[in-house]
């Protein structure tokens, strides 16, 4: 009996703190995604461009889910003959946005700090003389900032991926591990409702 | 059962005065500007010509024999064939006595025919060049074969084959090697034998190589057709290894089948010596191995010659013995049955003290045998004499001496020695066989010796396997750069390209020559990042073979 009210007595408390934040955002990001792959980068090269979007939901001040999408797409060159090569990936990621504010120079002007990490699941395609695509699933962490004038804030971020497959080489009769792993750097635009 | 003795010696005396003296028909050699060698010297040429081997003494076939001009100069016959009721072939290596090297040099090889009075209508003379020798002779088509042997000044051997005419002349001549170092072949020791009216196969012993740590001892059999074409090439090899074959004789056998007695050694690390091996082949009549048998005797010993009648297999070993502390040469014969099963094994002996060498073996028309040895005691004195066997291998006359052609020896003056099972056995001698593809084996076409020694018409070059890749597939390329050079471009009218990864060779494309250019650069395409090799055929417009190279990846 005590340990409930104990518990209700907490609740009331946290309530008291307006901890509570209902806020929906929406972003759009563009910037560049280093993969550590070194035969993608012989073949497409180091860094390519990558854009995305994303929806961010938070109930608690500091805490929140976010759904990012990104593409990124290359074009190559095969690594002796040099033929045309052309690749694209789809980057899907779900994960727990932990926030906070740095400096606030108003009530509505601030800047804020956070990190986030989740799951990842990427489509990919590669076209070499026929196409050939799959999908791979993995993990995702970063952080970023971002400065809010009222409702409209502007940031970057910082996103590591990782994931790998083993898969069947078409075409050789070997298979290898690819890592599908890099770097994601972007300019993001949001709005909060 | 005395006068049975008597009257089986007589007879015996009366068929040797009558065969062996009478019979033996080789009295004078003379060069080819008619120039006399050698003029018939009874007892000393008998002498010789004993010793240096075996002849069968009905007068049909005459293997062995000599030709002596003085005391400094000899030239034993190594083979003698017949070619018609009244001529002969046979080839010789004529030597003389070096007094400054105290051993006889040879200073020319010559390749005879002779009469059946011994006259000798010609003699032809190979003197210019040491590294040539003969190995063997038939006579196929009316055209007398010789193969001989040949080591360049890079070490590599070859055979060497010369067709001559009835009359000696060089009608072609033909050289096979074997390429890069897959199979390197000691062709000292080859051998030939008529296969059919318009084939022959020449034996050669060496080893193939899988791979720079791997390679594989054996024998090569190659059929070539009355043309010298190459029909077929097979390799036996033993995929245990450790036994080194360096000598082989191949004989027909009367059910059209060949067999060949194989002379092997192999280290033995716990005498520290040299140990032979005996090994006796049966092919059927497309050279297939129908079986394989080792034989192994408590004495270290060499097979010399064998035969092959309606009771098997005589193979003539010389073996060594310790006899009061000294180490004696000693015939030995084992006899087999037609499946390979040893029937008896028997030891001949003069007498303790006597060095034998078995010279040669050869079965008579009676189902007996004549067996020739060479030897003396010590120093002191050395010749040639021979057994008279029976079928069993029993010796019931003795053995003979070339002196006097009488009978000397009688049952006090030698013994033989039934040998206990428990002093030889034998067994199954597996032995893988690969076919060769025939083109891989080629040759040089010349009009006469001097211009088949000439340097080798070119084609060379490598192979460089590249991984042409996207991120999820890919495929290998086999880029192989070659070229031919200058000297050979004007007889080649294409390329073909063969490829093999294991087993035979696939042909792969044609590459069309182009005027004056020598360098070649072709691609393929292959999911392998490894292959075997590649080959390079270059024919001319009637797609005859004029040179072949066998590329690898270079490491």
């Amino acid at each position: 009996m005590k340990k409930v009210v104990l518990f209700v007595f907490l609740i009331l408390f946290f309530l008291h703190l307006s901890i509570f934040a209902w806020e929906f955002q929406l972003n759009g990001n563009y910037g560049i995604y280093s993969k550590d792959n070194d035969l993608f980068k012989q073949l497409y090269g180091r860094d390519k461009n990558i854009f995305g979007m994303g929806v961010e939901m938070f109930f608690v001040k500091f805490t929140g889910f976010y759904i990012d999408a990104g593409y990124i797409s290359a074009s190559g060159e095969s690594s002796y003959y040099k033929k045309p090569l052309s690749y694209s990936e789809i980057q899907l990621s779900t994960g727990i946005k932990l926030r906070m504010t740095l400096f606030r120079f108003s009530p509505m002007n601030e800047l804020n700090l956070y990190a986030k990490g989740g799951v990842l699941y990427i489509s990919y395609s590669e076209t070499f003389e026929e196409k050939i695509s799959g999908n791979v699933f993995g993990f995702t962490a970063g952080s970023g900032l971002t400065f809010w004038l009222k409702k409209i804030g502007v940031g970057f971020e910082m996103m590591i991926n990782f994931a790998r497959k083993q898969l069947d080489i078409q075409g050789l009769n070997t298979s290898e591990d690819i890592d599908f792993s890099g770097l994601r750097i972007v300019l993001k635009g949001v709005i909060r409702f | 059962m005395i006068k049975l003795k008597y009257m089986l010696l007589f007879f015996l005396f009366v068929f040797l005065t009558l065969n062996l003296n009478g019979g033996f028909w080789i009295k004078a050699l003379y060069t080819d500007d008619g120039q006399l060698i050698y003029e018939k010297n009874s007892g000393y040429f008998f002498s010789f010509a004993w010793n240096y081997g075996i002849f069968d003494i009905t007068g049909r076939v005459y293997m062995n024999g000599g030709f002596q001009k003085t005391d400094s100069t000899q030239m034993p016959l190594s083979k003698t064939i017949r070619l018609d009721d009244e001529t002969f072939f046979g080839f010789g290596r004529r030597h003389e006595w070096d007094p400054t090297e105290n051993s006889w040099v040879r200073v020319s090889l010559h390749i005879l025919r002779f009469n059946q009075d011994g006259e000798v209508l010609f003699s032809k003379e190979f003197n210019e060049d040491e590294d040539f020798d003969i190995t063997d002779i038939l006579i196929l088509d009316n055209k007398i074969k010789v193969v001989g042997r040949y080591e360049d000044k890079n070490n590599k051997k070859h055979i060497v084959i010369l067709t001559l005419s009835e009359n000696g002349n060089l009608e072609k001549s033909k050289m096979l090697f074997c390429e890069g170092n897959h199979y390197n072949l000691d062709f000292w020791h080859s051998n030939c034998v008529k296969i059919d009216a318009d084939h022959y196969g020449i034996v050669v012993n060496g080893n193939f190589e899988e791979n720079q740590y791997q390679w594989y001892n054996g024998i090569l059999f190659i059929k070539l057709n009355r043309d010298d074409d190459i029909t077929r090439a097979i390799y036996y090899f033993d995929q245990k290894g450790g036994c080194w074959y360096f000598d082989q004789k191949i004989k027909k056998d009367a059910d059209s089948g060949f067999s060949i007695l194989v002379q092997g050694d192999y280290w033995d690390e716990d005498d520290i010596s040299t140990r032979w091996r005996l090994f006796l082949l049966k092919l059927d009549n497309d050279w297939n191995l129908k079986w394989s048998k080792e034989y192994t005797l408590r004495w270290n010993y060499a097979p010399v010659d064998f035969f092959e009648d309606q009771n098997g297999y005589t193979i003539g070993l010389r073996t060594k013995h310790e006899i009061n502390g000294e180490e004696l040469d000693k015939p030995v014969l084992l006899k087999i049955d037609h499946n390979g099963k040893p029937v008896w094994c028997k030891k001949y002996s003069v007498n303790d003290s006597c060095t034998e060498y078995l010279q040669g073996i050869t079965g008579l028309p009676n189902g007996g045998m004549v067996m020739s040895n060479w030897g003396g005691i010590g120093d002191s004195y050395y010749g040639g004499y021979i057994y008279i066997l029976n079928k069993d291998g029993e010796v019931p006359g003795g053995y003979y001496t070339p002196k006097n052609l009488t009978v000397e020896g009688n049952n006090k003056k030698f013994h033989e020695e039934t040998i206990r099972n428990k002093n030889f056995k034998f067994s199954d001698f597996n032995l893988l066989m690969e076919d060769i593809d025939a083109r891989y084996i080629r040759y040089d076409i010349g009009n006469s010796v001097r211009e088949t020694f000439c340097e080798y018409l070119n084609i060379d070059g490598d192979v460089t396997i590249i991984k042409e890749r996207s991120l999820f597939g890919g495929y290998y390329i086999h880029k192989i750069n070659f070229y031919a050079d200058l000297m050979i471009l004007p007889y080649i009218n294409k390329f073909k390209i063969y490829r093999r990864s294991t087993g035979d060779y696939d042909f792969i494309s044609d590459i069309a020559k182009v005027e004056g250019k020598t360098d070649y650069e072709v691609t393929f395409e292959s999911i392998f990042s490894e292959i075997s090799d590649y080959k390079i055929v270059a024919v001319n417009s009637a797609d005859e073979v004029v040179d072949i190279a066998v590329l690898r990846e270079q490491n």
